[in-house]
């Protein structure tokens, strides 16, 4: 056994993108054990799934940290993998009499896609939700058995409960086994004909006396040892990405509550017009925790009390503001009743819609709101009269 | 460590160096796999909403009648609260010799409940209530001289599963599979002195109190 590593032989040229292949194989055994302990938390089914997905990262003791890196290790796995297959378009490694090692390597892929596509589907949010939708409706292009394959895929008229629990078997327990096998047939086909190397020549054509290739080095301890410096740089990179910039801007994880925080407390409004003072806390450096989705990954979690606080003053906010609208909003019915009753044009006009169009400047408000206008309106009475006369 | 013969100058291996730098990379590598393991064997441990279910709890113990005993769920365990008379408590002192432990000394109780009324006050006993043998939940044979379940019966408790028998203070008799005392969970009673007083559950042993809460 112990042969198999000191007795093989590998060019010993090798540079930096030859790391990419045992990197690979760490990032699959990383998502295996991750995996393995997320598993013992979800809850798989359409009522069940997401809340079981925000109990692993809220309340069980480093949840957030295996979550994490199990996403993380997911796109991390696929940027391995990329540059992995670029050695082999770079060097030829594709070629004879490697077809055999390619051809695996295109399976793995496949597999690695669709393992990572069910697997974003399991928390069941609105990414995974319409993702799946898009991806599994790509099979209803194929002509003839499209739409009914679609369904058969799904196991329902559209994406459900059932979709997500045959997911998860697939993801949890098929896939894994057959990644893995997939993986061995690799490793098989590498060890039967030996790695190409950068300069391209075979070394079996050069052996030494001993019978060894006199271009290569033992693989043991020359690249264990290699790989194990590998091993180190990558595994510093990931824990950089993991503990300080998980979502990666959005693009490995969804930052939607960022980004939903922002829009609400006054960045770029898309709506035409912000709130006068933002609902929630009145913070509106969105960098908070409470504005993010994913929690703060510190190493101590937030408590229940203290959450139950941050709600609780969110939804005071909320509901205050709720109680000034409706304010306003009695007031503007007020106004209007007592103008249609009375029949007096002057009341009518001291509703604010019409006052916001006569007014110079009233496109520049527009943003104010329409609880500052309604307030506007409401509470000067005689001095807008005289004013409103000179102007028509 | 190449054998090929080309290479005349070879230099010499500073074995001690060598050694060296695999015994400190090998131990900077073990000091990895520990920290690695810890995220995920602390996993393991209860999670805040269990902590939290398992917070000290209040019970009222106006509510229970003197004699009787009520029960409820707390961290997975049944707990026993027994509001005894004064006839119960008396029954106590009378049968040292029938029990396996009559001081207490093996079973697991706070350091105030190693007397004879195993309790801070004599008429409020808080006991778990599993059977120390194999863990089923002890019947109430609160009836003293119910023959069914043995001669000269002071009162107490009987377990159906395998036969053991407590005292009304939890003390297991002779003759029962269960060698040690009910356990007694360590609780604070409200400062009310009357009867009537509210107490708070808090067990000590085994399971840290929550962190953050204190």
């Amino acid at each position: 056994m112990a042969d198999q590593l000191t007795g093989y032989y590998a060019p010993k040229n090798f540079n930096i993108w030859y790391f990419f292949g045992s990197l690979a194989l760490l990032v699959f055994v990383m998502q295996i054990v991750t995996g393995i302990f997320i598993t013992m938390h979800f809850k798989p089914g359409e009522a069940t799934a997401f809340n079981s997905v925000e109990y692993l990262r809220r309340e069980v003791p480093y949840g957030w940290l295996l979550q994490y890196m199990h996403a993380v290790g997911a796109s991390f796995f696929f940027i391995v993998v990329y540059l992995h297959m670029a050695r082999a378009f770079l060097y030829g490694s594709y070629k004879g009499p490697r077809e055999l090692l390619w051809v695996f390597g295109m399976l793995i892929y496949l597999a690695l896609m669709a393992e990572a596509f069910m697997g974003y589907v399991l928390p069941y949010g609105n990414m995974s939700y319409w993702g799946a939708q898009v991806i599994i409706n790509l099979f209803g292009t194929i002509p003839g058995i499209g739409p009914d394959l679609v369904e058969w895929i799904r196991g329902d008229y559209g994406i459900g409960d059932s979709t997500l629990t045959r997911f998860f078997s697939l993801h949890v327990i098929a896939l894994p086994f057959i990644l893995a096998l997939l993986i061995l047939l690799h490793l098989v086909a590498l060890r039967q004909v030996g790695s190409n190397n950068p300069d391209g020549i075979e070394i079996k054509e050069n052996l030494g006396a001993d019978g060894k290739p006199k271009d290569g080095i033992p693989f043991h301890p020359y690249y264990t040892l290699k790989d194990i410096v590998g091993v180190g740089l990558f595994l510093t990179a990931f824990a950089i990405v993991v503990f300080f910039i998980p979502t990666f801007g959005g693009l490995f994880l969804e930052a939607s509550g960022q980004r939903l925080c922002r829009r609400v407390h006054g960045g770029k409004s898309t709506a035409g017009f912000t709130w006068s003072s933002p609902p929630g806390p009145p913070a509106s450096d969105c960098s908070s925790p409470v504005h993010v989705t994913a929690p703060t990954p510190s190493l101590r979690p937030r408590t229940v009390p203290v959450m139950r606080q941050v709600f609780h003053d969110q939804l005071d906010a909320v509901f205050r503001d709720l109680a000034a609208i409706c304010g306003d909003v009695e007031q503007a019915v007020r106004l209007a009743t007592a103008a249609l009753l009375t029949g007096d044009a002057e009341i009518a006009e001291r509703v604010p819609w019409r006052r916001r169009r006569h007014r110079p400047g009233a496109r520049a408000r527009r943003g104010e709101g329409l609880r500052a206008a309604v307030a506007a309106a409401a509470g000067r009475r005689r001095p807008a009269r005289r004013r409103r006369r000179a102007r028509m | 460590m190449s054998d090929h013969a080309a290479d005349d100058t070879v230099p010499e291996v500073d074995e001690s160096r060598r050694k060296f730098l695999i015994a400190a990379t090998a131990g900077t590598g073990a000091v990895g796999a520990v920290l690695t393991a810890v995220p995920f064997v602390a996993s393991w441990n209860p999670s805040e909403s269990a902590r939290a279910a398992g917070l000290p709890t209040e019970v009222d113990l106006s509510k229970i009648e003197p004699g009787q005993m009520a029960t409820f769920f707390w961290r997975k365990q049944q707990i026993y609260v027994v509001k005894r008379t004064p006839e119960m408590l008396s029954s106590l002192a009378a049968h040292d010799a029938e029990l396996k432990d009559p001081k207490s000394e093996k079973s697991e109780q706070p350091e105030y409940a190693k007397n004879d009324a195993r309790a801070i006050k004599p008429d409020v006993l808080v006991l778990i209530g599993t059977c120390t043998h194999l863990g089923c939940l002890p019947k109430t044979r609160f009836t003293p001289g119910d023959a069914s379940v043995m001669a000269n019966w002071p009162g107490g408790f009987f377990c159906p599963c395998h036969g053991s028998k407590f005292d009304l203070a939890g003390r297991v008799f002779q003759g029962s599979p269960a060698s040690v005392n009910l356990q007694d969970p360590a609780i604070q009673l409200s400062k009310a002195t009357t009867s009537s007083s509210s107490a708070w559950m808090r067990l000590r042993k085994g399971w840290p109190d929550v962190r953050h809460d204190g």
